[in-house]
């Protein structure tokens, strides 16, 4: 198919036959990862730049790894490693890298839109690997590719996101990526991290988990983090844990055959008991390396197929 | 002093919106005549034939971001004065947000002298209601008053109610109205849009109607226990509005104003994160927008203004959460409201005009900007049916921060009078 995009920012502005063209992708990448020697070719010779301007270690090793399979070199970037600690600001920061020469730039930030805001001032690709509580587009993919390879489609399959919907920029993609593919897709947690409007995404709000349990084929675990308590989001970690926590106890309420994700990293005995996240349901594993997978698949899209344009 | 007479102008009368053709007579900086022709020497008059353009008197534009002193990288008194002029405005209310921030007859003084000298506009000063940034202190209003000051800002800080009160009773005593934001850059919290659903969409974190409601009532309230007139700067929502109303028919003294931008821009415009948008309030939505539109018809919005904040393109030159607040918009501020009241919502064009010019003087205790002879020649001759797209080749301020570029607009000044001296564009 054509492919159109010079940027990955988010999975919004992606078509279904798009987004399973990533993931059809990222399946062809995958055996090159069961390989001995996992690399291919493709982009030799040229360096790919990791911004991480927020601590990260599974998505940054993973684009990584990616970058190392595609053949291309990284350097990775870490805001307390870079001149923006000096005061350098974020246009002059990406400006200097595109003059020295670099491929592509891969960007973490806190704030909502930066990754928009580079593309906007670069001329080489620039890929979203999560803004504030924006987008998380290769975990939509990678998510996305994990359910497609458990069930040849995700069309017509319900799906739960469970935890803080309103700062989560993978609940996000994955609203974004798996209702324009057709699946269902219902968001729930603590009405205080529920935002108004995410129904606009195509999401249905549900106020407990139980509602929809007992009919879903997925749940998305989300992670919660420990400041939104000190922030009163909710009173304590221990009623999050028995509202909205997945306990083997609510779990027995699910299908028999009910997938288990997590983005990571877990919070065992939050989000999540130990023996459900290590229980038989789970792709967690395969998210993982997956996550490799999209990410090569991006990497070629964008920088070897846009080069050849 | 040379005599230039403007011939055949169309008057505009605020009241009727009657349009008199009439000659306006100017000499020495002051209107010395209005509906003749003075009888002297040909070569010591010069004539200027404005016929089929209408004379709008005393466009005044509220809380302006002058830049001097302090800021001269985002603006200056030139610049200013220049953009001021394009965007048919005669006189500015300026903030007193500089550096040096305008808490004492000193700095007063300082700041009024910069607006002496040729190619400046008219001011009428506005003052920080407290000393510093401590808030512990209210800064000399009567002495401020005696200097021009027209009313003092809380600068979009939260003062404590005991402070409060006794500002407001000291500010009526020497009647002079308290200007109160509901929200300022750093009262604002994580908040850049509105909390709506483009918020929700893009992950941006939101600012809540209920704050700028409690915000508003908070300030009202003290306004209705002291009898003390507040000016609130900043409007944008249908809830405020409705507090308002209720507040204005108790008999509250409280004025509102909104800014040009929630005339012509809702929460949507956000979407893609366009840094342009970002301002305070911040752009709500269109049902907002619908209730701003009727409020501004039936008087519970007393005035627009531009809310002109510059910013030198470094400060804008960032990602939509980091950078500033504020869009420049005094270099089109009548073609916008002109556009957008008169063109698309049918207003008669005198209550366009009201609400740039009569009703901001009458708020902030000014004379009339109505022309008379021996007042100063202020006055902005603007053609309706000139129409031209806003571009950065005809931008005065030093601002680019706009989202109003390759936007088409009419009635756009062809000569602004400020004190008789003559911009013509």
């Amino acid at each position: 198919m054509n492919w159109r995009h010079t940027d990955l920012l988010g999975l919004r502005f992606f078509s279904k036959a798009e987004l399973l063209s990533v993931v059809d992708q990222a399946i062809a990448m995958k055996a090159v990862l069961d390989r001995p020697i996992k690399q291919v070719p493709t982009l030799r010779g040229r360096t790919v730049v990791n911004l991480f301007f927020e601590p990260s270690t599974r998505t940054r090793v993973s684009f990584e790894l990616a970058i190392k399979a595609m053949g291309a070199s990284s350097i990775t970037i870490s805001k307390d490693s870079s001149s923006v600690k000096k005061g350098e600001t974020l246009f002059d920061t990406v400006k200097n890298l595109q003059a020295m020469g670099v491929s592509g730039v891969i960007i973490r930030h806190a704030n909502s839109g930066a990754p928009h805001f580079v593309a906007e001032h670069l001329d080489i690709p620039v890929i979203n690997a999560g803004d504030g509580y924006n987008e998380h587009p290769t975990q939509g993919l990678l998510d996305l590719m994990t359910l497609i390879e458990r069930w040849g489609t995700v069309e017509g399959k319900k799906i739960l996101i469970l935890g803080d919907i309103a700062h989560s920029r993978v609940a996000r993609s994955n609203i974004w990526a798996l209702t324009k593919c057709g699946a269902t897709v219902y968001v729930s947690g603590p009405k205080s991290l529920l935002p108004g409007g995410i129904e606009k995404l195509g999401a249905i709000p549900v106020s407990h988990p139980a509602l929809v349990l007992p009919e879903v084929d997925a749940v998305n675990v989300l992670r919660v983090q420990y400041e939104r308590q000190t922030a009163g989001f909710f009173p304590s970690i221990q009623e999050y844990r028995l509202l909205f926590g997945l306990t083997a106890d609510k779990l027995k309420m699910a299908k028999p055959d009910l997938v288990i994700l997590h983005p990571g990293p877990m919070n065992r005995g939050i989000e999540i008991d130990s023996d459900v996240a290590d229980g038989p349901q789970n792709v967690i594993m395969d998210q993982v390396k997956n996550g490799i997978a999209v990410r090569m698949a991006v990497l070629y899209l964008l920088l070897a197929k846009g080069g050849e344009q | 002093m040379r005599t230039t007479v403007f011939l055949d102008g169309k008057l505009l009368d605020p009241q009727t919106g009657k349009l008199d053709i009439t000659n306006i007579v100017v000499s020495n900086g002051a209107v010395i005549g209005i509906g003749y022709v003075p009888d002297e020497k040909e070569d010591e008059i010069e004539k200027i034939n404005i016929a089929g353009k209408w004379i709008l008197p005393g466009i005044t534009d509220v809380n302006t971001m002058v830049g001097e002193p302090g800021y001269s990288e985002n603006e200056t008194v030139l610049s200013v004065s220049r953009a001021a002029a394009h965007g048919g405005v005669t006189r500015l209310i300026p903030s007193p947000e500089l550096s040096p921030q305008l808490d004492n007859t000193e700095k007063l003084a300082g700041f009024l002298r910069q607006f002496d000298g040729p190619g400046t506009i008219s001011v009428s000063p506005m003052v920080s209601l407290m000393v510093g940034n401590t808030g512990e202190e209210m800064s000399e209003v009567a002495r401020l008053k005696a200097l021009g000051t027209v009313a003092a800002s809380d600068l979009g800080q939260q003062l404590p109610a005991a402070v409060l009160k006794n500002a407001y009773k000291y500010l009526d005593m020497i009647q002079m109205p308290l200007v109160a934001h509901p929200f300022a850059a750093n009262t604002v919290g994580r908040g850049v849009v509105h909390a709506g659903d483009v918020a929700t969409m893009l992950g941006l974190p939101g600012i809540s109607v209920a704050e700028e409601v409690t915000r508003i009532s908070r300030v009202g309230e003290w306004a209705a226990e002291t009898g003390a007139a507040v000016i609130i700067l900043g409007i944008s929502s249908a809830r405020a509005i409705d507090l308002v109303a209720h507040l204005k028919q108790q008999g509250v003294r409280i004025s509102v104003g909104v800014s040009i931008q929630h005339c012509w821009f809702t929460h949507q415009q956000v979407d893609g994160f366009d840094v342009n948008y970002k301002v305070l309030p911040p752009l709500r939505t269109d049902a907002d927008q619908a209730v701003i539109r009727r409020a501004l018809q039936d008087g519970v919005i007393d005035f627009i203004y531009a809310d002109h904040r510059p910013w030198v393109l470094d400060r804008k030159r960032e990602d939509f959460c980091t950078s500033e607040f504020g869009v420049s918009s005094l270099d089109c501020f009548w073609p916008l409201v002109y556009t957008k009241l008169v063109s698309e919502w049918e207003f008669p064009p005198a209550l366009a005009y009201r609400l740039v010019s009569t009703n901001v003087c009458e708020t902030f205790g000014l004379p009339s900007p109505a022309l008379a002879i021996g007042k100063a020649a202020n006055f902005t001759v603007v053609d309706p049916t000139k129409t031209e797209t806003v571009s950065t080749e005809r931008w005065f301020s030093l601002g680019k921060n706009s989202g109003y570029f390759g936007k088409t607009l009419s009635g756009w000044s062809v000569l602004t009078v400020v004190n008789g001296q003559i911009y013509r564009f």
